[in-house]
C-alpha cells in the first residue's frame, strides 16, 4: 500500500495566473519603465511566493498523531483520533488529514479540521471506521496531511508514516441460552466440573498436617481429638477444558469467502472459547498438525487474545485432514474434558474419523460435533451427488448423535446464536 | 485589536462576501481602466451607473448560480433566453454607455474599452469554481494593461483590487475547495476579512515600496526613450490617433476609427476625444492633385470646443520642445531667438462659431505655398503678412512629443517647415503653411520626430495693430455674428456702446482693451457656463472668465463693430530647459484673437491680458509687465523689429498713442503677456512647484496634493489624469517632472526633488511598516482562554483547570475514571470555545445548556445530564466508575453533534 492511493482534490484556484501575469507585469514594466508595472508585478510573484514560503515551512514542522485500537472484531466501528499539532510559528488554516482505513474496504477517510490551527496549538478530531471486511490483519494508513494557503493557491502535501497494523478478529456469537430465563448455563461446559482437591469453598476430606500447609487449613477441633494436626481438603475449581479443532484441510472448505464452512468454523470457534473462558474454562484450539497452527490450553483474557490472534491467520490451505490431526492430538482431549469439533462433509462417513470420537467418548470425554450443511454451502470442489447432500448432512448428524456425540448443524446464513440456543433448549 | 477570530457562520453569507469580492475587483478594474472618476465633465451619475453596470454580469451569473439549474424544460428554456437576452441588452448598454463617455471627451479609447469590456466579461466566469483562474489572470491584466497607460490614481485602486483578490480567493477557497456544499456549511469569514486585509496591507507595502524606488529609474526615462524610439512608448495608445505606421492602427480600423486620409468626417472627429484641449481634422479633397508642385487647396474642417479651454487643464504634459536651431545647410541667423512667458504657438483659427455647442470651426482659408525640393514648404510671398516682414526670421527645431497634434503649433509666424528626417513622412507627405501660418501637415504630425522651422517671432504683447486702411477682410464669414436670441445678447448693441466714436480698426481695439480693462476680470477658476447664454453672463452679469470668454466675446463685438476678427487657439508662454530648449506643455492652452487690419494682415491680440485679474481666484496670477524676466527679448532683431513697427505705426500718426511704442528693451510697458505671467518682482516661477500645485487641483482629487506626482494622480503619467492622453503617452507629466526634477538649473527643482524624495521615502518607509504589522498580525496566535476556575471544590488534590488550550490536559491518559470524566468535559470545553455562542467563559453545562433552554431540549437534556455526572464525580462521594465514563462520553458526542 503505497501513499498513491490517496487522492486530494485539487483547489479550484491556482497561483499559476497570478505568477504568469505578475512576471508578464515586471517584463512589461521595465520594457515600458512603468514602475506601477513592476509594482504590480512585484506584488503578484512576492505574495504567492510568501504565500507558498510559509505553507512549506509550517507544514514541515507540522505533528500528526493517531490514537486507534490495535485490535477490532468484524463489524465493529472503531474511532480513530487525529491530533495534531502545530509546532512552527504560522498558523495553519484547514489542514485535512487524510489516511487509507482498510477494514472499511480500504476507504480513504479525510479529517478537515474546519479552523485555523495557531502555533503551538494541538488540534484533535476523530473519524469512525467500520471493520465491513472479515477477519485479518488490515492496515490503517497511509496517512497523509494536505494543508493549502488561506487563499487556496498552493496545496502542501507531506506523508507521515507507513500503515499500522489493525487485526480485525472474527465476530464472537454468543452462543450461551439466555441466562434471565433461569435455565441451564450451557449444554456443553456445565457439565464439565468434576470432583477434585483443590482451592474451592467445597469442603472434600481432611489428612494429616504435611508441611507447607496453610495454617489457616488447620482443623483444630479434630487435630484436638486426634493428637495431630489435621487440615482440611476442599473441592479443586471445575476447571472443565474445551479443546477445539478446526479443520483448515484444503479440501475441506466449502463456500466462498464470508459464507465459506472455514468463516463459520472460525466464528464458532471464538464463540466458543470466550464462552468458556468466560466461565473460567481453559481452553485448547489446534487449527493444523503443527505447532504454529495450535493454541495450548489456557484461561483468561490474555490467552483469548492469543486464540483470537490464531484465528485472524487461519487458511484453509492445509495439507492434513481433520482426521490425521485429530488422530495425532488425540491425548490433548483429557478425560472430562470436552471437544469441539468441525466436520465438513468429506467426514460425514468417515468410519475412521467416527472411531476417534468415539474413543474420546469412551474417555468420558465430551465430543461436539459442528457439521456444515453441505446443501446450502457453495462448492469448491467437486460433489456428484448433490440431491444426497441434505440426506447426507442429516444422516450424519443422526448418526454422531447415535453414538453418543452431540451434534449441530450449521447451514450457510444461518444465526449461530439461534442454532445453537434452539439445540440447547 | 483582535484581527482573527474563529466564529462560523452560513455559506449564505460567504456567497455574499464572495460576490461582494469579486464586484470589488471587477470594479476597481473598471474604473481604474477608465479612469472615469476622474474626468473633469464626468457626471458622478454616470460613474456610478457605470460601476453598477460593471458589477451586473457577476451579481447575474450568481443569482443564477443560486438559482439552481431548474428541473423544468419550459423554465429552463426560459431563463436561458432571458439571460441571453439580458447579455444583449446588457452588452448594448455597456457599447452605448462606452459610446458616450467618448463622445463626452473622456479618454475612453477603443483599447480600454476592451479592457473594460474584458472585466466585464469575467462577471460571466462562474461556470465552474476553475474558471476563476481565468478570472484573476484577465482583471490582473486588465489592472496592469491600466498601469503601463498610466491611468491615474493607482493607489486608490489598488486597494481595491487587491482586497478583492484576496478576499474573493480566500472565500472561493472555503466555499469551494474547503466546505464543497456551502450553504448548509458553516464556514469561517472572520479569518477570511482578516486575510484579505493582511494581504492588502502587505501587498500594498510591496507595491508603494517597488514603484518608489523604482519611479525614478523608469518613469523618468519615459520622455527619453519616447524621442528615442519614437513609437515604442505609444505602443500602448491603442484608438489613438497615432500615425499610421503605429501598431495602433489595426485596433483603430478594427473599431471604425477615421482613417487620417478620409475627408471631412466631422461626426466621426466629434465622437473622438481630442488628447489635447484642440481637435483638428482634415483632409485633402477628392481630386486634389497632391504632388506638391502646385499651390494647395486643402479643405479643412476644424473645431475647438470652448470647455475644452475652459475647462481646467493642469496638464503637464509636454506638448513640443523646442530649440532656436538652423538645419543643415541653411544659413544660421545671426540672433538668438528666446521664447517667453508670453509667447503665443498658434495651432489655428476659426471664423464660425456655433452658439448651440459653443464650438468654434470652419477656417477654410485655402492653403497655398511652394513645395520646395528639399521637402520644405515656404509659404508664398503674398501670403506674408506685411507686419512681420520687419522681423527677422529665425530657425527653430521643434520636438513633436504628442501623436495627436494635426497641426504643428508654431509660434508668430512661420515662413518654412519641415522635417528633419524626410523619409520619416515617407512618399507623398507634405506640410503646407496658408498665407495666415496655419501649417496644415498631411499626414499627421509624427511623435518623436523633430521638424525645422523657420519663424518670424513675434513679440509678446502685440498692442493695437498700426493704422491701415481699415479695409475689412474680403471674407464675409469673418465678420459673422450669432443670433441675438441664440447669444441672448444684443452684441451690436453692446459693440455701439463700447465703440462710441471710434473709427478705425486701432481705436475700436483701444476701446475694447478700456473697456475689458476696466471692468472685466481674469479667472482661472471661471467655470464654463454654457446653455447658450455664456455670453450674456459673460458681459452683463458676471464679467468674469478666462481666455475664451475673453476671445469670444472680442471677436463678436469687434465683428459686431465691423472688424474681422476670428479665434486663435493654440498656446502661450513656454518653461526653459537646462540644455536650452523650451517646453511647452499642454496647461498652457490658450485662445486669442486676429483681427483683420488691412494691408498688414492678420494681427494677433490678446484679450485675457487687458483685464485684472479676480482677486478671488486664487489661480490667477497677475500679468507681466514691461521689465519682467519673462518678457525679455534677447532677439535684437525682435526689438528692432518692433521697433520698426512702432515707427511704421508713428507714421500714419505720430501724435497717436504712445502705447504703440515698444521700449528700448523690446518689453511692453503695460501688462500685456500672458495671463499667467508674473508680476514685477516677483519670485521667478516655479515651474515644479506649479505642477505640484496643479496636480494638487486636478481630478485627482484632494490625495494628489498629499502625494508627489506618480502615487496617486501623478503615477498615471499626468497630473490631470484622463483629461490627459494617457495611453502610453511619452511626455507624462510625471515623467516630464522627473526631467524637471533631474535639472540642475531648473528654479526650485532641488526643493520639489527633496520633498519628493522625503515623501517616497516616507511612503516605502509606511508601506514596509504596514507590511510588518501585518505579518505579526497574522502571526498572532489565537487569544487563549484564561477561564482557571476550578471544578474541584473538596479541595482535595490539584485544581483541574478547565481550557488551557496550550497545554491541554487530556492528552495524557486518565489515571482514574474521574479524570476519564473530566478529560472528557475539558474535550468538549475546547470545542465549545471554538463556536461563537460559547466564546464566554462557561463553567459548567448547565451554563452552557441554559443557552439553549425553550430551543433544543435534547441539547439542554444533554447538558443537564452531563453536569450530573460531572457533578457526581467532582462534588460527590462516591467513587466514578466505567459507566460514567462511557455516559460522559455519550452525551459530550450528543453536543457536538448538535453543534456540527
Amino acid at each position: 500500500m503505497t501513499s498513491a492511493q490517496l487522492e486530494f482534490r485539487p483547489n479550484s484556484s491556482s497561483a499559476l495566473p497570478i505568477l504568469a501575469i505578475g512576471v508578464i507585469a515586471v517584463a512589461a514594466g521595465f520594457f515600458h519603465a512603468s514602475s506601477g508595472a513592476v509594482a504590480l508585478g512585484s506584488v503578484l510573484i512576492a505574495a504567492p511566493l510568501a504565500v507558498r514560503l510559509a505553507l512549506w515551512y509550517a507544514v514541515k514542522r507540522l505533528v500528526v498523531r493517531r490514537q486507534a485500537p490495535e485490535t477490532a472484531y468484524e463489524g465493529d466501528s472503531i474511532e480513530v483520533l487525529i491530533q495534531i499539532e502545530n509546532r512552527s510559528f504560522l498558523p495553519l488554516f484547514f489542514p485535512r488529514v487524510s489516511e487509507v482505513f482498510a477494514p472499511e474496504l480500504h476507504a480513504q477517510k479525510d479529517v478537515l479540521f474546519a479552523e485555523r490551527v495557531a502555533p503551538g496549538e494541538v488540534a484533535e478530531r476523530a473519524y469512525t471506521g467500520d471493520c465491513l471486511l472479515p477477519r485479518g490483519v488490515y492496515g490503517i494508513g497511509p496517512t497523509a496531511v494536505a494543508v493549502s494557503d488561506p487563499f487556496g493557491w498552493f496545496q502542501a502535501r507531506r506523508d507521515l508514516e507507513a500503515p499500522r497494523p489493525l487485526k480485525v478478529y472474527p465476530r464472537v456469537h454468543d452462543i450461551g441460552i439466555d441466562e434471565r430465563l433461569g435455565e441451564r448455563i450451557s449444554h456443553v461446559l456445565d457439565d464439565l466440573t468434576r470432583p477434585a482437591i483443590g482451592e474451592s469453598n467445597e469442603f472434600f476430606s481432611v489428612r494429616e498436617y504435611r508441611v507447607g500447609d496453610a495454617l489457616r487449613k488447620v482443623h483444630w477441633g479434630l487435630t484436638a481429638h486426634r493428637g495431630v494436626p489435621v487440615v482440611r481438603e476442599h473441592a479443586r475449581t471445575s476447571t472443565g477444558d474445551l479443546t477445539v479443532f478446526l479443520d483448515t484441510y484444503r479440501l475441506a472448505l466449502t463456500g466462498v469467502g464470508r459464507s465459506s464452512s472455514l468463516e463459520y468454523a472460525v466464528k464458532i470457534a471464538a464463540s466458543f472459547a470466550a464462552k468458556a473462558l468466560a466461565r473460567g474454562h481453559r481452553v485448547e484450539l489446534i487449527a493444523g498438525d503443527d505447532e504454529t497452527t495450535r493454541v495450548p490450553a489456557g484461561s483468561g483474557s490474555a490467552h483469548f487474545q492469543r486464540i483470537l490472534d490464531l484465528l485472524v491467520e487461519v487458511r484453509p490451505t492445509g495439507d492434513a485432514s481433520l482426521v490425521e490431526v485429530v488422530e495425532r492430538r488425540a491425548r490433548d482431549v483429557r478425560p472430562g474434558t470436552t471437544a469441539v469439533v468441525m466436520v465438513s462433509r468429506y467426514l460425514f462417513h468417515d468410519e475412521r474419523f467416527l472411531s476417534l470420537l468415539r474413543g474420546w467418548r469412551r474417555q468420558s470425554a465430551r465430543v461436539v460435533v459442528v457439521l456444515f450443511d453441505a446443501r446450502t454451502f457453495r462448492r469448491v470442489w467437486g460433489h456428484s451427488e448433490d440431491e444426497q447432500l441434505f440426506l447426507d448432512s442429516e444422516e450424519a448428524l443422526r448418526r454422531f448423535r447415535a453414538h453418543g456425540i452431540d451434534g449441530f448443524l450449521v447451514s450457510c446464513g444461518a444465526e449461530l446464536t439461534s442454532v445453537f440456543a434452539a439445540r440447547a433448549r | 485589536m483582535r484581527l482573527f477570530y474563529d466564529d462560523y457562520t452560513t455559506g449564505r453569507r460567504g456567497d455574499l462576501l464572495l460576490l461582494a469580492a469579486d464586484c470589488a475587483t471587477i470594479l476597481a478594474a473598471v474604473l481604474f481602466a477608465t479612469g472615469a472618476p476622474f474626468h473633469a465633465h464626468e457626471s458622478p451619475w454616470d460613474v456610478a451607473l457605470l460601476g453598477v453596470w460593471a458589477v451586473i454580469p457577476r451579481s447575474v451569473a450568481k443569482f443564477l448560480e443560486w438559482l439552481g439549474r431548474p428541473r423544468d424544460f419550459l423554465l429552463s428554456v426560459s431563463l436561458s433566453i432571458a439571460f441571453v437576452v439580458a447579455v444583449t441588452l446588457l452588452l448594448i448598454a455597456g457599447w452605448e454607455m462606452l459610446d458616450l463617455t467618448m463622445a463626452n471627451d473622456q479618454p475612453m479609447r477603443e483599447g480600454t474599452a476592451v479592457l473594460v469590456l474584458v472585466s466585464w466579461g469575467c462577471g460571466f466566469l462562474l461556470c465552474h469554481p476553475r474558471s476563476y483562474r481565468l478570472h484573476d489572470f484577465l482583471l490582473a491584466a486588465v489592472v496592469l494593461l491600466a498601469l503601463l497607460q498610466r491611468m491615474p490614481a493607482p493607489f486608490l485602486w489598488m486597494p481595491l483590487f487587491l482586497l478583492g483578490i484576496a478576499v474573493s480567493a480566500s472565500s472561493r477557497h472555503l466555499l469551494y475547495d474547503v466546505f464543497p456544499g456551502a450553504p448548509p456549511t458553516r464556514l469561517n469569514l472572520q479569518n477570511v476579512r482578516a486575510l484579505g486585509l493582511v494581504f492588502t496591507v502587505a501587498s500594498l507595502g510591496v507595491f508603494a515600496l517597488v514603484s518608489s524606488l523604482l519611479y525614478p529609474l523608469l518613469d523618468a526615462r519615459v520622455e527619453e526613450s519616447a524621442m528615442r524610439s519614437g513609437h515604442r512608448a505609444n505602443w500602448f495608445a491603442w484608438g489613438r490617433e497615432s500615425p499610421s505606421a503605429s501598431p495602433a492602427s489595426g485596433w483603430r480600423r478594427l473599431f471604425g476609427g477615421q482613417d487620417p486620409g478620409e475627408p471631412s468626417g466631422v461626426d466621426a472627429a466629434s465622437r473622438r476625444r481630442p488628447q489635447s484641449v484642440f481637435s483638428l481634422r482634415g483632409g485633402v479633397p477628392p481630386g486634389d492633385d497632391d504632388d506638391g508642385s502646385e499651390p494647395r487647396r486643402i479643405g479643412f474642417t476644424h473645431h475647438v470646443r470652448l470647455q475644452d479651454l475652459a475647462a481646467p487643464r493642469f496638464d503637464s504634459r509636454k506638448v513640443l520642445v523646442a530649440r532656436a536651431d538652423a538645419p543643415p545647410g541653411s544659413p544660421r541667423s545671426t540672433s538668438s531667438w528666446t521664447p517667453d512667458g508670453g509667447t503665443l504657438w498658434r495651432v489655428i483659427a476659426f471664423s464660425h462659431f456655433d452658439v448651440e455647442t459653443a464650438t468654434w470651426r470652419e477656417d477654410s482659408e485655402y492653403v497655398r505655398g511652394e513645395w520646395g525640393e528639399d521637402r520644405r514648404h515656404r509659404v508664398s510671398e503674398e501670403n506674408a503678412s506685411a507686419w512681420t516682414a520687419a522681423i527677422e526670421p529665425v530657425w527653430i527645431s521643434v520636438d513633436v512629443l504628442l501623436p495627436v497634434f494635426r497641426s504643428l503649433v508654431a509660434p508668430y509666424a512661420a515662413i518654412e517647415l519641415g522635417p528633419v528626417d524626410g523619409n520619416r513622412t515617407g512618399d507623398g507627405s507634405f506640410y503646407l503653411l496658408d498665407r495666415f501660418e496655419s501649417v496644415v501637415p498631411y499626414p499627421p504630425l509624427e511623435a518623436g520626430t523633430r521638424y525645422w522651422a523657420r519663424v518670424r517671432p513675434a513679440p509678446s504683447g502685440m498692442r493695437p495693430p498700426p493704422r491701415g486702411d481699415d479695409e475689412s477682410h474680403p471674407d464675409a464669414r469673418y465678420l459673422e455674428l450669432p443670433d441675438a436670441s441664440s447669444t441672448q445678447v444684443d452684441l451690436r448693441a453692446t459693440a455701439r456702446v463700447v465703440f462710441e466714436g471710434a473709427r478705425t480698426t486701432r481705436e475700436k481695439v483701444e476701446r475694447l482693451i478700456a473697456w475689458l480693462g476696466g471692468e472685466f476680470r481674469r479667472s482661472t477658476s471661471t467655470t464654463w457656463r454654457g446653455n447658450g447664454d455664456h455670453l450674456r453672463k459673460f458681459l452683463v452679469d458676471e464679467r468674469v472668465g478666462d481666455c475664451t470668454y475673453f476671445s469670444t466675446a472680442s471677436a463678436f463685438l469687434l465683428r459686431a463693430a465691423g472688424v474681422s476678427t476670428r479665434l486663435a487657439v493654440g498656446f502661450v508662454g513656454c518653461e526653459p530647459e537646462a540644455n536650452g530648449a523650451y517646453v511647452v506643455r499642454n496647461r498652457n492652452a490658450h485662445a486669442w484673437i486676429e483681427v483683420w487690419a488691412s494691408p498688414h494682415g492678420w494681427y494677433p491680440l490678446d484679450p485675457t491680458t487687458w483685464a485684472a485679474p479676480d482677486p478671488g481666484d486664487p489661480g490667477s496670477l497677475a500679468a507681466p509687465t514691461a521689465g519682467s524676466e519673462s518678457f525679455r527679448f534677447d532677439s535684437p532683431a525682435v526689438a528692432d523689429a518692433s521697433r520698426a513697427l512702432s515707427a511704421g505705426g508713428a507714421r500714419d500718426d505720430e501724435s497717436e498713442d504712445p502705447d504703440d511704442e515698444l521700449d528700448a528693451g523690446g518689453a511692453p510697458r503695460e501688462p500685456l503677456g500672458p495671463w499667467r505671467g508674473r508680476e514685477p518682482g516677483d519670485t521667478p516661477v516655479d515651474t515644479a512647484v506649479d505642477t505640484a500645485d496643479d496636480t494638487a487641483d486636478d481630478g485627482a482629487g484632494g490625495f494628489a496634493g498629499l502625494f508627489p506626482d506618480g502615487l496617486f494622480g501623478a503615477a498615471s503619467g499626468s497630473g490631470r489624469g484622463p483629461r490627459e492622453p494617457a495611453s502610453g503617452e511619452p511626455a507624462s507629466g510625471d515623467a516630464a517632472g522627473s526631467a524637471d526634477a533631474a535639472s540642475p538649473t531648473a528654479p526650485g527643482e532641488s526643493s520639489r526633488l527633496l520633498r519628493t524624495a522625503l515623501v517616497r521615502t516616507v511612503l516605502a518607509v509606511l508601506g514596509a511598516a504596514a507590511a510588518l504589522l501585518a505579518v505579526i498580525a497574522y502571526l498572532r496566535p489565537r487569544r487563549k482562554h484564561d477561564e482557571t476556575e476550578t471544578l474541584d471544590a473538596d479541595g482535595v488534590g490539584a485544581p483541574a483547570t478547565l481550557g488551557d488550550a496550550a497545554d491541554p490536559p487530556w492528552l495524557r491518559a486518565p489515571v482514574d475514571e474521574r479524570e476519564a470524566v473530566l478529560f472528557e468535559y475539558q474535550r468538549l470545553q475546547a470545542d465549545l470555545a471554538r463556536t461563537r455562542s460559547h466564546r464566554l467563559a462557561h463553567q459548567t453545562p448547565v451554563e452552557h445548556g441554559q443557552r439553549f433552554r425553550g430551543r433544543d431540549a435534547e441539547l439542554e437534556g444533554a447538558f443537564g445530564l452531563l453536569h450530573r455526572i460531572l457533578y457526581a464525580v467532582l462534588y460527590g462521594r462516591r467513587r466514578a466508575r466505567d459507566a460514567d465514563v462511557d455516559e460522559a462520553r455519550k452525551q459530550c458526542r450528543v453536543i457536538r453533534r448538535h453543534l456540527a
